[in-house]
């Protein structure tokens, strides 16, 4: 089971909430799906993004992957330690592999997303 | 997040399969469809692997190369009036990288000549052409030299990386420890026949092996037994493309293609405008070698860490002056590296360029290739 304290969203992003602060990044599916991971282009520090707007783009050997917000809000921190270790996205994508910090626009935005039954069951369906 | 990989699901049903199909999904491997194949793109992971080829050794299923054999009295003119190269005094033995050209000087393919001796010759050609390949050769062979395509009979695997010679000496024989870079040995094993030629695509030293079917499987087998004290690992066409690249060494349908001749890419070293046989190209090239190309292809090294990638522009200040053929994060070097092909006024080493990335023109830098040599540390 996908960790249960997390949100998660069809393009498999998953969000944590902790006080006014959520946490995003990209599910185990996903880093699978994408293999190595060589790159994260990261938004600014200050942004502000709706949901669904791409906040970073994942680069693999194959290809560049867009990211997606899976709530709106305004980019509080990203995780600088992957530039030096983007392979942390692939070991540990819910834990050292985050991707950024948001804070929320709107926490209802939250309660609308996948919970991690749903999200498995989702995932069960993609096959 | 797109969806990225293929699954064995989405390979069309009527792709091929080399012999050593099973053994890859054994392995564990994530397979794709490539030029008509079912092919491994990785095992463990492309970074791991392109690191163990760099650090040990690394093995690869190359089966879907084609293998086109030429025989006549005297096969190294017959050959010279095919390929780009002058074949005369080329030792019983030898190989030579040259090209299959169109009457426009356009490269139809980037092959590998093996001369055995004064009557027999192979071709070998990269899997998405060998059909045209066969054509092109059977219509340009002269008289009494017969064509035969051997592709469907031959397997070919790839064994690279420091350790290599150890490996392919414990398996195949002294012999083969003592070949020279693109010589080539015919050795018995196992009551077959393995060709093992000091060829490659990594940039490292190492061996291409060519053996039919079965036998491949069992080659395949003897070196992962063999070389595994020495950190054998198979690897697939992931980290096959990342080190060809860090060796600056050019991709059929990226670099070169039937618009692109031999000297904008920077080989016109391999085409023999003096030897005495005619070949399809040769007038084009003659005029064309008359002044330096308008364009050139060149290494861009990334001065921002990003990923430059096939297709993407290649500025100089705000003017667009060429377009990335390859690239990739390079996993020894830690930075983007790309191949491209640029203006020549804006192409000489040093020159600061820039990449756009997603609407950004992300600075980056000519430097000289390869960006890196692996044969060089030892």
């Amino acid at each position: 089971m996908v960790p249960e304290d997390c949100r998660y969203t069809k393009q498999h992003e998953w969000v944590r909430v902790e006080g006014g602060t959520a946490t995003v990044g990209i599910t185990d599916h996903a880093q699978e799906a994408l293999g190595d991971i060589v790159f994260v282009e990261m938004p600014e520090v200050g942004a502000a993004l709706g949901a669904g707007e791409t906040f970073a783009v994942v680069e693999s050997v194959k290809a560049a992957s867009d990211c997606f917000m899976p709530v709106s809000g305004k980019i509080s921190a990203v995780n600088e330690s992957l530039a030096d270790s983007p392979d942390k996205v692939n070991s540990d994508p819910h834990g050292e592999g985050w991707l950024v910090k948001v804070e929320l626009a709107d926490a209802a935005e939250v309660e609308a997303l996948m919970d991690a039954p749903g999200y498995e069951a989702c995932l069960k369906e993609e096959g | 997040m797109v969806r990225a990989a293929t699954v064995e699901s989405d390979i069309p049903a009527m792709t091929r399969q080399t012999p050593l199909h099973d053994r890859h999904l054994s392995l564990g491997a994530r397979m794709t469809e490539f030029a008509g194949w079912k092919m491994p793109v990785k095992y463990s992971g492309i970074g791991a692997e392109h690191a163990v080829c760099r650090e040990r050794a690394a093995v690869f299923d190359i089966c879907h190369m084609g293998e086109i054999e030429l025989r006549a009295p005297d096969v190294r003119d017959a050959a010279s009036r095919i390929v780009s190269n002058d074949l005369s005094d080329v030792p019983d033995g030898a190989a030579r990288y040259g090209f299959l050209l169109n009457e426009r000087g356009g490269v139809i393919d980037d092959v590998i000549t093996f001369v055995f001796d004064a009557e027999r010759a192979m071709i070998v050609t990269n899997a998405a052409n060998t059909s045209r390949d066969l054509k092109e050769i059977g219509r340009r062979a002269p008289d009494g030299c017969s064509v035969t395509d051997l592709s469907d009979r031959t397997g070919k695997i790839d064994l690279q990386g420091p350790n290599s010679r150890a490996i392919a000496v414990s398996v195949l024989g002294e012999g083969v420890g003592a070949l020279g870079r693109f010589r080539f040995a015919e050795v018995e094993w196992r009551g077959g026949r393995v060709v093992v030629s000091r060829t490659g695509y990594t940039g490292e030293l190492g061996y291409e092996l060519f053996a039919c079917g079965d036998l491949a499987v069992g080659l395949w087998d003897a070196l992962l037994e063999a070389g595994s004290p020495a950190g054998l690992v198979p690897a697939g066409l992931g980290a096959r493309d990342t080190l060809r690249l860090e060796a600056a060494l050019p991709l059929y349908g990226h670099e070169l293609d039937e618009d692109t001749t031999p000297f904008e890419a920077g080989l016109g070293r391999f085409v023999s405008l003096g030897k005495p046989q005619d070949f399809v190209g040769k007038r084009a090239l003659e005029e064309k070698s008359a002044g330096a190309p308008a364009r050139r292809l060149v290494g861009l090294g990334m001065l921002q860490k990003s990923v430059p990638r096939a297709g993407y522009d290649v500025v100089d200040g705000d003017r667009a002056v060429g377009k990335v053929t390859s690239g990739t994060m390079s996993p020894t070097l830690c930075r983007g590296i790309a191949l491209a092909y640029v203006e020549a006024g804006s192409s000489e080493t040093g020159r600061r360029l820039g990449v756009a990335i997603r609407g950004r023109a992300v600075p980056c830098e000519v430097v000289e290739t390869p960006f890196y040599d692996g044969r060089a540390k030892r």
